[in-house]
């Protein structure tokens, strides 16, 4: 499947919410164990820009198409921020800018750094390390896109479900690309697939995992991916991963739900 | 996010994401420059422009390999600023595009890529600014909204000798469109400069030592310089254009600590034109 980027720059857009009934969550409202996966979600979608940041220090961004989806992506992520933002915001909980800001203040030395490692790693790999980069994302969104689905199945609230899902839609555009893009360059070089099924393997982790506490993690594992149909939600991902070339037979997402104990 | 806490720091971010500008490509007037084209200068110009405006994802890494990263309320802008600013350069590349005989198409369809970009100074550039900028600490952020303002200065100077060489009132309004959108990232960066340069010596000393090095616009150093020399003398040709990038250097002025430098005015030197 090509992805058309032009078509994709024309036609992203923030994602509305304007037309539904927030007040539902006034007579209707979540339990704390959704609102703290919500909180979850959201703060990962504001932290984007770190990813976008990592991205950028690579020869990623030196292709003008690439580029272009990146400034949308970016933007879309924001908004979904800005969304479930929303949601919590209906239920008296406020995510202000100034919190995101000391929690990337609170990722410290390590984060500083990251740029330094992630420059000195692709560039010494050159333009492999894009595949890396792409099946990285891939992966990414397909977690996001099976875990708004799965909490928006689990809730079967009208209006947080018809939120996720057009979240998870746009998610499925971000799939498009970073699948495409990771299936073209995988294709093309030994080195990159090795070099991908090396990084996967010793270094993915659950979205988020890197920014957010470790009881958080375990929390919204539990919740979106634990459970008989958690779990085939976590092996249809790791289906989508083992498809791409050299990726055959990694089970990233279950390995690492297994790693933390979440029940199969 | 609530309202308050964003309104009471001044400029509205949050007005600012949800009224974001995108495609123009639906208002571009393409019938009547394909009727009666633009001049070989302007469409030089405007390729130009376009170029520039693609090296803002490659300016925001430089960015964000920095403390100011960390800013939620920073990022939260770029995030429309980078969107808005693809826009234009998605627009002037449609109108470059269109120019049938137009020998800087090309440039665009096919140079995708930043070829220009010098590969080895580029794969090493992001791991000094990283390190030297997370030494430095947050006064580095007050260098980035610093080189925001003046880009939206020069741009808007521009746009007007532009709009003035060209004298065709389909480029003039588009340009005035464009000028328009700019005009919100001005204002954040001009506020944000005003207060980050006003808080710390360190910030005000940083950022007096990038205006005091051959200074350029984002994106300009990375174009070649024959280039960015024809932009200089073609659109600031004369007194009245001395005024201009006076103008620009008065605006500069008016910033904490950065008195004096005559910025813009010793680029023009540098590069030919009449100052």
């Amino acid at each position: 499947m090509a992805f058309d980027i032009d078509k994709y720059t024309k036609t992203s857009t923030n994602v509305n919410w304007s037309d539904l009934d927030f007040d539902e969550f006034r007579t209707n409202p979540l339990p704390p164990d959704t609102l703290r996966s919500i909180r979850y979600m959201a703060d990962v979608e504001y932290h984007t820009v770190c990813y976008l940041r990592d991205m950028l220090v690579t020869p990623s961004h030196q292709d003008a198409d690439v580029t272009g989806f990146m400034t949308m992506w970016n933007r879309e992520e924001f908004w979904h921020g800005e969304a479930l933002s929303a949601v919590l915001a209906a239920h008296d909980i406020t995510l202000e800018f100034d919190e995101l800001k000391s929690k990337r203040l609170k990722l410290g030395w390590k984060d500083r750094l990251d740029p330094v490692k992630q420059s000195v790693l692709s560039n010494l790999v050159g333009k492999d390390f894009v595949a890396v980069h792409m099946i990285w994302g891939a992966a990414n969104e397909w977690s996001a896109v099976a875990a708004y689905n799965r909490m928006a199945d689990l809730e079967g609230h009208p209006i947080l479900a018809e939120l996720l899902r057009r979240i998870a839609k746009q998610e499925a555009r971000h799939v498009a690309f970073y699948a495409t893009q990771a299936r073209e360059r995988l294709a093309k070089s030994v080195v990159a697939q090795k070099f991908a099924r090396f990084a996967l393997s010793s270094f993915w982790g659950p979205v988020g995992s890197t920014i957010m506490d470790e009881a958080e993690v375990k929390h919204v594992m539990s919740h979106l991916m634990g459970g008989p149909d958690g779990r085939k939600a976590a092996s249809a991902i790791d289906a989508h991963i083992a498809k791409m070339p050299g990726m055959e037979g990694l089970t990233i997402v279950n390995d690492s739900l297994d790693k933390r104990g979440i029940a199969a | 996010m609530t309202e308050t806490a964003d309104a009471q720091q001044g400029f509205d971010i949050r007005a600012f994401t949800r009224s974001a500008v995108g495609s123009h490509s639906d208002a571009l007037p393409l019938d009547a420059f394909a009727e009666r084209p633009l001049t070989p200068d302007t469409v030089r110009t405007l390729a130009y422009l376009r170029d520039v405006e693609r090296a803002t994802m490659h300016h925001m890494r430089d960015v964000l390999v920095t403390p100011s990263h960390k800013d939620a309320r920073l990022t939260a802008f770029l995030a429309t600023w980078a969107f808005e600013k693809y826009w234009i350069a998605d627009a002037f590349d449609r109108i470059v595009g269109a120019q049938a005989d137009s020998v800087h198409a090309e440039r665009g369809l096919v140079g995708r890529a930043l070829h220009r970009i010098d590969e080895t100074r580029d794969r090493l550039a992001p791991i000094g600014t990283a390190i030297a900028a997370n030494l430095i600490g947050e006064d580095v952020i007050a260098t980035h909204v610093t080189r925001g303002a003046i880009d939206e200065y020069w741009t808007r100077e521009v746009y007007s000798a532009l709009s003035d060489a060209e004298a065709r009132p389909e480029l003039t309004e588009l340009l005035a469109t464009f000028a328009h959108v700019r005009s919100r990232h001005r204002v954040f960066f001009e506020e944000e400069a005003l207060r980050r340069l006003a808080e710390t010596d360190g910030a005000r000393r940083l950022t007096r030592a990038m205006l005091s090095r051959r200074f350029l616009p984002t994106g300009m150093r990375e174009e070649p310089s024959a280039e960015t020399r024809y932009v200089f003398r073609s659109l600031f040709p004369d007194a009245r254009s001395r005024g201009r990038i006076a103008r620009i250097d008065r605006r500069i002025d008016a910033l904490p600590g950065m008195g004096g430098l005559r910025v813009m005015q010793r680029a023009a030197q540098r590069f030919g034109a009449a100052a």
